[in-house]
């Protein structure tokens, strides 16, 4: 072994153990806030998707060990100053604010800090999936959700009903964020739940297309198309969901308080959104033609 | 040669080293964060946390007679919204307006008052008409002359506007804001921001909402009319006589 290799075999070693004693550190002080995160997960069918966000990031980190191990570098002094503005984060939504959300993403900031700091940009760069993937796991407060949804949600429960009173014998109304509908002799109510639960599954969305779309290397431009299409994609998938848990209890005859339409909207919802990222993913068309040869992301 | 050779290797090493510079900074941040961070800022909250402020006046003794384009209507029953709003400082009451020929006759107003340094301002009606089973409409934000708050210079201050079909049938209008501390904001987050932001000693806010019903496109512009009077009338009324002033929240 020369002395380059040597000395590179070290330079790796070393940045790997300053990591793992940060990281070991991160988890000591931020721990109720993690546990907080899976607490939540625990309790609430929302968030549940955070329970799988360790695995779902190991399994991330395995599939890219490669470029993960070729984009070890030296450490950037830039991650210094993410990290302290990270901490100044966490420390102004304690006091004198009171951002819960804000907290919990400035643990996340500090997190990517940490990364910058020992093995420097590029595999700053190539962990960013695996750091949007914890940010994912972050449930959002009340206040953000509903700032961001009510209007997807409106649109999302229109459409749905328009798309029903289509279907013979039924006749709809959107009575707040649910539809009342009668068919037949049958009548009942699609309901969500309480209010902002109409787009309830977009971070769930939004972690699984990470996965999906980070497990392999992918040209920038291809990403940008994926980037483009991602939130249209996940509102679509939303809105089939919807669809899909109103067909369900009309024609399953489905009370309100069963978890069937639930489930099965759920997963069907999901599988529909697996697939088209696929498509998305894996699409030969003439712009992505030299993929193969320069997959860099 | 030889001692290039040697301070070349023992600068790499000196590289190598697990406690480098950067690394020690970053394990210190991390460890300060988890021991020094919360003492640091419970002894600066001692000192600048602010404190809860009463109106100058009962809100429950707004008189009406004194908005220039109303009079008083039916009134709620108030121990029905005491627990809904979390607070026994607010008006809720009809408004007839004084001209009988116009339309929409009436419309509500709906003022709360929160002085908790902690709020986190948690009622809005998009999100509480909704759970009464209220469509969302249309949703925007818009301005409001308030010139006759500064004595007549221009000035504007932001609202939200919220169209909603309502579920016992017809159309609701509703343009609500907030005022914190003195300041006009229309945003639930904006409103946290000025509560937490230290400088006042007092921190209070309340939340101004007039609504209207209507029928139609006519109605419905009128109705923005009536509503923007009536809450022009209104904040002209609070700021003067029941919010405390700037200078009293002040830290002296």
């Amino acid at each position: 072994m020369s002395h380059q290799q040597k000395d590179t075999a070290i330079d790796f070693r070393c940045n790997l153990t300053r990591l793992f004693i940060l990281v070991v550190l991160w988890l000591w002080a931020f721990w109720p806030h993690v546990a907080k995160i899976f607490e939540k997960a625990y309790h609430s069918s929302e968030t549940a998707h955070a329970l799988v966000i360790p695995i779902a990031a190991a399994l991330l980190i395995y599939l890219r060990r490669k470029a993960f191990l070729n984009a070890f570098g030296k450490g950037s002094i830039w991650g210094l100053f993410l990290l302290a503005a990270g901490l100044i984060m966490f420390g102004a939504a304690m006091w004198p604010f009171t951002f819960a959300y804000a907290q919990d993403v400035a643990v996340v900031v500090i997190l990517s800090g940490m990364v910058l700091v020992t093995c420097g940009w590029k595999f700053f760069f190539v962990s960013m999936p695996v750091i949007l993937l914890v940010l994912a796991s972050i449930p959002f407060g009340p206040g953000i959700y509903t700032r961001l949804i009510i209007r997807p949600e409106t649109y999302t429960i229109a459409a749905c009903a328009r798309l029903l009173d289509l279907l013979p014998g039924v006749d709809t109304t959107i009575q707040g964020i649910d539809i009342i509908f009668s068919r037949n002799d049958f009548s009942g109510v699609i309901a969500l739940g309480e209010s902002y639960r109409g787009v309830r599954l977009v971070q769930p969305f939004i972690a699984f297309g990470i996965l999906v779309v980070f497990s392999q290397a992918r040209t920038l431009l291809r990403l940008l198309v994926i980037f483009l299409l991602a939130l249209p994609l996940v509102f679509f998938c939303n809105f089939l969901r919807f669809l899909c848990w109103s067909l369900v209890v009309i024609y399953g005859r489905i009370g309100i308080v069963s978890s069937v339409p639930r489930c099965i909207s759920a997963v069907v919802s999901l599988v529909i959104f697996y697939g088209l990222l696929l498509l998305i993913c894996n699409a030969k068309i003439n712009l992505f033609i030299d993929e193969n040869e320069e997959g860099n992301l | 040669m030889k001692l290039g050779k040697n301070n070349a290797r023992k600068y790499i090493k000196l590289r190598n080293s697990i406690l480098s510079v950067p690394f020690l900074i970053s394990a210190f941040l991390i460890v300060f964060a988890a021991t020094g961070l919360k003492p640091t800022l419970a002894s600066l909250a001692k000192y600048y946390t602010k404190e809860s402020i009463d109106p100058i006046k009962p809100l429950s003794e707004f008189d009406v007679s004194d908005l220039p384009s109303f009079k008083q209507g039916w009134e709620f029953r108030k121990d029905q919204i005491l627990e809904a709003v979390n607070t026994d400082k607010f008006i809720l009451t009809y408004l007839d307006r004084k001209d009988p020929y116009k339309k929409p006759a009436y419309a509500n107003l709906f003022v709360t008052y929160y002085s908790d340094p902690k709020d986190r301002a948690p009622h809005s009606p998009d999100v509480c008409y909704r759970q009464g089973g209220a469509v969302v409409k249309q949703l925007k934000t818009i301005t409001i002359d308030t010139s006759n708050l500064h004595g007549g210079k221009p000035s504007k201050i932001p609202a939200y506007l919220v169209v909603f079909d309502m579920p016992e049938g017809g159309q609701q209008l509703v343009i609500f804001t907030y005022c914190v501390e003195g300041i006009f904001q229309c945003k639930r987050w904006a409103v946290r921001w000025q509560i937490g932001k230290p400088g006042n000693r007092y921190t209070y806010f309340s939340k101004i909402e007039v609504a209207a019903a209507f029928e139609g496109d006519q109605e419905f512009r009128e109705s923005i009319n009536l509503c923007k009077t009536l809450l022009k009338e209104a904040l002209y009324k609070l700021v003067s006589e029941y919010f405390p002033s700037p200078e009293t929240i002040k830290r002296r």
